[in-house]
């Protein structure tokens, strides 16, 4: 079980089989606890919201289409907009973008292999070199769900230099990445 | 290459459209251009790409105790409420972008870790560790003089054998189960024992692979509880741990190693 692929395990899940439903929990936990962590920034919450992504993900398997991204980023989107309806609903502030950004560029990593760990640690060296007002809009669109009109009104300035900022940082990114479209 | 106004104003768009944060009417002005240009689309595809890289730099944090267990449990109630099985075809083509929409879980919500209270912080049990581990020598002590009772005198002997064992144990039950790896072979047996408190107890007629396995009890009425984990040794012949539901309640015992559960003890 522990060999399958994740698409192998999701669609299992699909099924309903309890063996592989019980080795995706197990596998992803860490992942999705981590990334509910990231923006809650409270334990007791991140494992309710941690739990309802699995369930999302488990009434949903079915749905999943490969063409679309993989596995880990469905169920990381999934459990990221759970954290930030979440916090919406609870009037909570998300975590301090600066501290979720220093725990992006740390490097600290789990259970990735020698090849995704060098693509990481590409990403994170390019995220690391951004300016800081790049870095913290993407931050807050892609981690807090904001749009740019609310990353101006929260930092106090244009929406257009916002639009700006989160352009030319995505674009330095890619660039780094080799992404670029020719 | 010089933008085509229309796209430079989608262009604009396009990171709030990867991060799935655009408003409704620009969104749809966006996705009605992006259905009649092809570099748009990439570009949108490249955009939502990088953010999908970016949500992988987090962090991975363990969660607490019991946490799968709980997982497993809400699933298992979902699955008994009758959740209907998604009917396993692909969904049709993707839209050019593929945030989930997912809504709020409500707040409030009772928590769920409560079945899972029972569970001794690690490290602070090992008296209580002790403790099981004594009463499971004496209780399979006096089951084996019970045995040797049977070998040589009537069933009634037996019962009262059974019934002085249980006496001396402060229990009210003793049952077992073989222990069975996947393909089946019979390792050892597994003693499932009801008093104050009430534990499980595995004897190995071999000591199993070294290494961490994790234990789960799975109750008739499909929830999932971890028990005390169990480091096996080369010289490890037996196991034990206390249960937070009656023996009669037991489904099977599962001990779980990288994610397989490799030896299994089924209580039917």
């Amino acid at each position: 079980m522990g060999a399958l692929t994740d698409e192998s395990l999701l669609a299992g899940m699909a099924t309903r089989d309890p063996e592989a439903t019980a080795a995706f929990v197990r596998r992803y936990q860490s992942r999705v606890f981590g990334m509910a962590m990231a923006i809650v920034g409270s334990r007791a919450v991140a494992e309710e919201v941690a739990q309802e992504a699995f369930v999302r993900a488990w009434r949903h398997a079915a749905t999943y289409d490969p063409r679309r991204g993989r596995v880990a980023t469905w169920l990381l989107t999934i459990t990221r907009n759970l954290a930030i309806d979440t916090l919406r609903l609870r009037g909570e502030r998300p975590m301090d973008p600066h501290v979720l950004t220093a725990a992006l560029v740390s490097g600290e990593s789990g259970t990735e292999t020698a090849s995704d760990y060098a693509e990481r640690e590409h990403l994170r060296t390019a995220l690391r070199a951004l300016p800081p007002e790049q870095r913290t809009p993407i931050v807050l669109s892609v981690f807090h769900g904001m749009t740019a009109r609310e990353i101006a009104e929260k930092e106090g300035i244009p929406l257009g230099t916002v639009k700006t900022r989160i352009r030319r940082g995505l674009a330095k990114l890619r660039d780094v990445l080799g992404v670029v479209d020719d | 290459m010089t933008e085509r106004p229309e796209c430079a104003v989608t262009r604009q768009l396009v990171p709030e459209l990867a991060a799935g944060t655009a408003a409704g009417d620009e969104r749809a002005d966006a996705l009605a251009h992006l259905g009649r240009c092809l570099d748009c689309r990439r570009e949108l595809a490249a955009t939502t790409d990088l953010m999908d890289e970016l949500l992988l730099l987090v962090p991975e944090e363990e969660p607490g105790t019991g946490f799968e267990c709980s997982v497993l449990a809400r699933l298992n109630e979902e699955d008994d409420a009758g959740a209907p099985v998604p009917s396993p075809v692909p969904s049709p083509v993707p839209a050019p972008t593929a945030p989930v929409a997912a809504s709020a879980v409500p707040p409030g919500r009772p928590s769920r870790w409560s079945r899972l209270a029972w569970l001794p912080p690690p490290g602070r049990n090992r008296l209580t560790l002790l403790g099981v581990v004594a009463a499971a020598t004496v209780a399979l002590a006096l089951l084996a003089a019970g045995l040797v009772w049977r070998a040589t005198e009537d069933d009634r002997e037996l019962a009262a054998a059974y019934r002085h064992t249980l006496e001396v144990a402060h229990g009210q039950g003793l049952s077992a189960a073989p222990l069975r790896t996947r393909k089946g072979t019979e390792i050892g047996t597994l003693f499932a024992y009801q008093g104050e408190p009430s534990w499980v107890y595995a004897t190995f007629r071999s000591p199993p692979d070294p290494g961490n396995y994790q234990v789960h009890l799975l109750s008739k009425d499909g929830r999932c509880l971890a028990l005390r984990p169990f480091e096996a040794s080369t010289k490890a012949i037996a196991w034990g741990g206390k249960i937070p539901v009656r023996v009669s309640d037991i489904q099977s015992v599962a001990f779980i190693q990288s994610d397989t559960p490799v030896l299994t003890a089924h209580f039917g």
